[in-house]
């Protein structure tokens, strides 16, 4: 099975996407406040449209990895 | 309006037809993984790791109201409700995110599987039997989703509606009934991607029918000038109580699950914050989606504006997506009822028989007798679909504000405050819970405060004085003992 990321590493890209989640909402409150015609509708599709395919291909890695197969050994 | 059955296709059919199959058979496999105990069953073994969690957190967390609701609010609201509501609600959360939820995992004991063990673990057990019987009334929130997602299959495929609400409702019972949280955690990834797909898609479909967002927030403007600034002509109190409720999360019993599931706290501080950006985004998507359909079906969004959004939908997506866009309101139904009848299961059996009539029951045992109680709760919410007739809004109005003014206070100070006592988490509890009926039905809410609102001011004074006069009695009798 795959090393896990220490949980220090861990929390670094969580403080990361809290700045990142932060700086979104700026983003996104601003382009629907100045009523933007083009670039948030883009901005937005595109992040929801991947969100979950990237999610998923990182999911299939992680059970590649034996997320699920941990269970299988321990009930052997 | 639109005719939906007239322009629902047989390819649209095979997606919605797919997709049930394939969450069945996900059931059947996951079944053996499920049955071992009660740990393996409700928190899969506490092994879950970060994109797993990313699945199961978002599923749970944005429901068929984050989709039909908000897009409402769009309706009814404008871009308002991105201000008051759907951005508070990245802020204010975060904290559960990085702060709450690993601390939940990484300090509380193994045995603390649900939220009743875990006010067993901070208080007493009488606290703990107060919540498990105060969790119960909130699930009655779950015909409400039934009810949207069965209305979508009526309203599409032109099914008969009780069919179809028993159709929804037994396909629920039986994959999560079968295979617990080691189901929902492939479930609720496939959801999670349709619904982030769908939502992608329909943002592109408005974009193309409108030529950019532009044209779209101009004719909105001109409907309602309100309808177009960050306030919506709504005064302090009314935004006060809507950011109040992005707290409600605080007091979800499947956040305190899905945290215990985690493999450490960092796994569930990179996930959620990763779940608020995509909840951001999806919400948005729908308010904007709810304000289109302010625009192409005017007189459809006065009279219902859910039906309206559903023409928008129709009307912009092409043949095969408007089947996916179904099955993601599906995948956000399910996905949230299926977590609530796991953690009504296990309320029911492992925190009240178990804890309170029998003790010595054995593992199997239990995780059988969870599984009897998810479909009997099931089959009881299907027929409960009958009173939910007038709007999902309503139901989570009541059901849901209810559990954040009751259990908030007690958890987050049984967490944080240095001199909790067991009689101030038992006291604000039961109060709490009488002074929000006293104040919503009672009293009719005076002076407009939102009921979640001074129910939180008043649980916490309770907490405090009570704390602060029983305090010293119990630290002796702890240190007698």
């Amino acid at each position: 099975m795959k090393k896990d990321m220490s949980e220090e590493k861990k929390t670094r890209l969580a403080y990361t996407w809290a700045i990142l989640g932060l700086a979104a909402s700026i983003i996104v409150g601003a382009l629907t406040a100045a009523g933007s015609d083009q670039i948030l509708p883009i901005f937005l599709g595109a992040a929801t449209i991947l969100f979950g395919p990237i999610t998923a291909f990182l999911y299939i890695r992680e059970v590649r990895n034996g997320v699920f197969k941990v269970e299988e050994e321990e009930d052997e | 309006m639109v005719n939906f059955a007239e322009i629902w296709s047989t390819l649209d059919w095979l997606i919605i037809v797919a997709y049930f199959v394939v969450i069945i058979a996900v059931g059947l496999v996951m079944r053996k993984r499920a049955s071992k105990n009660m740990k393996s069953f409700f928190v899969a073994s506490r092994r879950l790791t970060i994109p797993v969690l990313v699945g199961v957190g978002a599923a749970s967390w944005y429901d068929s109201w984050t989709i039909v609701g908000l897009a409402e609010c769009g309706t009814t609201m404008g871009i308002c409700i991105i201000f008051i509501y759907v951005i508070p609600t990245l802020i204010l959360r975060l904290p559960l995110a990085v702060w709450i939820g690993p601390l939940v995992r990484n300090k509380i004991p193994d045995w603390v599987i649900t939220m009743p063990d875990l006010m067993a673990y901070m208080y007493d057990r009488k606290t703990k039997l107060v919540m498990a019987i105060g969790m119960l009334p909130p699930f009655l929130y779950e015909a409400a989703l039934l009810t949207a997602g069965g209305q979508v299959i009526a309203y599409v495929t032109g099914m008969n509606m009780w069919v179809a609400f028993a159709i929804l409702g037994i396909v629920i019972i039986f994959y999560t009934s079968l295979s617990g949280l080691w189901g929902l955690a492939v479930t609720d990834m496939m959801q999670f991607v349709v619904m982030s797909v769908a939502a992608g898609v329909l943002c592109f479909g408005l974009y193309g029918h409108f030529h950019g967002f532009g044209s779209l927030f101009e004719q909105v403007g001109a409907v309602n000038p309100d309808f177009m600034t960050i306030t919506g002509g709504n005064g302090f109190i009314a935004i006060l109580g809507w950011v109040i409720s992005a707290l409600a999360m605080y007091a979800n019993s499947q956040s305190y699950q899905r945290f215990g599931s985690s493999r450490s706290g960092g796994d569930i501080k990179v996930s959620y914050t990763c779940i608020m950006i995509f909840g951001l985004f999806f919400s948005t998507v729908m308010v904007i989606a709810g304000m289109a359909a302010l625009i192409v079906y005017p007189e459809a969004a006065a009279a219902a504006p859910s039906e309206a959004f559903w023409g928008v939908v129709f009307t912009t997506l092409p043949i095969g997506l408007r089947g996916l866009f179904v099955a993601a309101l599906l995948s956000a139904v399910m996905s949230t009822v299926s977590a609530d009848y796991l953690i009504a299961g296990a309320v029911v059996m492992h925190d009240i028989v178990k804890s309170f009539f029998k003790p010595n029951l054995s593992d199997k045992a239990e995780v059988f007798g969870t599984r009897v109680v998810i479909c009997c709760i099931g089959i009881f919410i299907i027929i409960a679909t009958y009173f939910w007739q007038d709007g999902i809004s309503k139901a989570y109005y009541y059901c849901g504000g209810f559990q954040v003014a009751a259990f908030i206070v007690p958890l987050m100070f049984g967490l944080f405050y240095k001199k909790k006592t067991a009689a101030a988490g038992f006291w604000s509890l039961v109060l709490t819970i009488g002074a929000y009926a006293v104040w919503q039905f009672v009293l009719g809410i005076p002076w407009g405060i939102p009921t979640n609102l001074a129910c939180i001011i008043f649980s916490a004074i309770v907490y405090i004085v009570v704390a602060k006069l029983t305090y010293k009695g119990e630290e002796q009798q702890r240190t007698v003992a």
